[in-house]
């Protein structure tokens, strides 16, 4: 039998989706695991007090960190919620699975090629690997490996809807959940081709074949990897919110046609946005910096705030429905607090708002860019919205497949149930205190600040050691909830009570 | 799933006051800050 049907969402269920699903979040969750405990490593060694890693390390540990936290896990778990929309939420199938099992072998091997060279200390070029840095080979063929794995993998979600339409699984348009998938799977598409532009030549150049590559030329076609790839991530993880509203609450949207017009500026407007990697770069005229950072920018911000408003009201609506009418407030008094889907998800929209997006608005713009530009504001800015706002809504979302796709039940649900609020907060400490240690000045990527052996002597404000304690506690507290996620997912998986099909 | 709010009776009613509230509250909270940072930004990198 390939179809069974869900007993929480009614959902048809095509056993291979279902496998594809399982696998990709497993592996995801794995190797988010392995970024998380990078990630601890270089964040106590950037807490003034504990300094832990020497400085070969603390470079190596932070490719690792950025490649498997930024590119591995957040792709993976795409990759799921690629498998999630374009067939569970049609209730179809998912077509030729083996290309779904192709991507995510190629995937798997890519990362652990950059892994391996990693850790063998032959690529400590940072997750951008900005040339004249130069890696091994291996770590340019694993990216590239890794990047025609996951555009199969987003080529998939327009196989299956295709698919889809022709077996009449919808009829107008895609439920919003898929909707906001085709809009992430349309910028992959765009994302992933920069990645192949730029990293061909820089594997040639790293072999030798290739005898020169301008440093600004890299970081222009880069930035058109790295800035949509994020965009793929706003996407999926808007998508996220609205499915776990809907299936939650029973949410809706409160007008849908809105939603849809916020993810069409998406692709339309945030892939320009691109350029504010490159403002204190010569490569733009003014010209193009102003009309990018004064105005096409905000038709961006413009979208999440749609979301960020349709959202919470779709849950209140749908809460309303249920009979909670008193006054303003009482319906976000009896929301299902306890429920981690639900907590993780509505932290992780007042999280990306405003920890992530704020601060982009501030260091987007280019008077402001000048002095934020490499410090540790923006570390703190993008924690605010890969973190504490993709993340946090990928762990909220996992806690729905658990019983939809992996047929468990969660172990320790008690400690489940306060493993989002403790994340958010250490992950908020995180972002904060570097927001604040970089606004007086402090550097990104930097071992030493406190620049001893420089010809010049050059000190802090004295309060920056307060604030990148701040930073080191809340690494402490974020990796704490970090572990409570990983156990209980891998727990559930294997040992969960199962639920009946 | 359009059908429920896209009709006439519901297009101009507010359906989530709380939500309405809570932005404008967000909004007032925000520009306070983004006021006080403003200031602090200035005292660190232009007075001396
Ligand atoms: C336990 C949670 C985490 C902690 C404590 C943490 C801490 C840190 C620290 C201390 C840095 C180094 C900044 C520097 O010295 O310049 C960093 C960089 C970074 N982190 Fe995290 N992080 C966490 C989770 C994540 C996650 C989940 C993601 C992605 C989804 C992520 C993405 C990044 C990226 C992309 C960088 C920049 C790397 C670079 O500059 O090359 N982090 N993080
Ligand atoms: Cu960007």
């Amino acid at each position: 039998m390939e179809f069974r049907t869900c007993s929480f969402t009614g959902l048809k269920i095509h056993k291979p989706a279902e496998d594809l699903i399982k696998w990709n979040v497993i592996t995801a969750v794995l190797f988010l695991t392995l970024g998380g405990l990078m990630g601890l490593l270089i964040g106590i060694t950037r807490w003034p007090s504990v300094h832990y890693l020497d400085p070969t390390y603390y470079y190596r540990y932070l490719t690792l960190h950025g490649f498997d936290a930024l590119l591995v896990w957040i792709i993976f778990f795409e990759v799921a919620l690629v498998h999630f929309t374009s067939a569970v939420l049609l209730n179809t199938r998912t077509v030729i699975p083996s290309a779904g099992w192709i991507a995510y072998s190629l995937m798997l091997i890519g990362a652990i090629f950059v892994n391996i060279t990693t850790f063998a200390g032959k690529a400590d070029v940072l997750f951008t690997s900005y040339v004249p840095l130069k890696a091994s080979g291996v770590y340019y063929t694993g990216v590239i490996i890794f990047a025609v794995g996951a555009l199969t993998a987003f080529g998939h979600f327009f196989a299956n809807i295709i698919q889809a339409k022709r077996d009449g699984a919808y009829k107008h348009s895609l439920p919003l959940g898929s909707f906001g998938m085709a809009a992430a799977s349309i910028i992959a598409v765009v994302t992933l081709a920069h990645g192949a532009v730029i990293m061909i030549p820089t594997l040639l150049w790293s072999i030798g074949l290739i005898k020169y590559l301008d440093p600004g030329t890299y970081r222009l076609i880069f930035w058109g990897l790295g800035h949509p790839s994020q965009q793929i991530n706003v996407c999926a993880m808007v998508a996220a919110w609205y499915m776990v509203s809907a299936f939650v609450l029973g949410g809706k949207p409160v007008n849908e046609k809105l939603s849809r017009t916020a993810f069409v500026l998406y692709i339309f407007f945030i892939n320009v946005a691109s350029e504010h990697h490159l403002l204190v770069d010569p490569i733009f005229s003014n010209w193009h910096k102003i009309i990018n950072t004064s105005y096409v920018m905000h038709l961006a911000v413009f979208a999440s705030m749609v979301h960020a408003f349709a959202i919470p009201a779709s849950m209140e609506v749908a809460l309303r429905e249920k009979g909670y009418t008193n006054g303003l407030f009482e319906w976000l008094k009896k929301a299902p607090w306890g429920n981690p889907a639900f907590s993780g998800t509505f932290l992780s929209i007042i999280g990306f708002g405003f920890l992530g997006g704020t601060t982009g608005v501030i260091a987007g713009t280019e008077q402001f860019n000048i002095i934020r530009h490499n410090t540790f504001f923006i570390t703190g800015h993008f924690h605010g919205t890969v973190v504490v706002g993709t993340t946090l809504a990928f762990m909220a979302f996992s806690y729905l497949l658990m019983p939809y796709i992996f047929k468990r039940e969660l172990i320790m649900p008690r400690l489940a149930s306060v493993q989002p609020y403790l994340y958010f907060i250490g992950v908020s400490m995180v972002s904060i205190g570097m927001m604040a240690a970089g606004a007086l000045g402090v550097p990104r990527r930097h071992w030493d600040i406190t620049f001893s052996g420089a010809p010049f002597s050059f000190t802090f404000d004295p309060s920056v050691d307060m604030f990148l304690s701040i930073m080191g506690l809340g690494t402490l507290l974020a990796v704490f909830a970090g572990v409570i996620y990983v156990v209980v997912i891998i727990g559930s998986a294997l040992f969960g009570r199962r639920v009946a099909p | 799933m359009a059908d429920k709010y896209d009709d006439e009776e519901h297009r101009n009613k507010i359906e989530a006051p709380g939500t309405l509230a809570l932005s404008l509250i967000f909004l007032v909270v925000f520009m306070v800050l983004w006021f006080l940072h403003f200031k602090w930004l200035v005292e660190v990198w232009w007075v001396e």
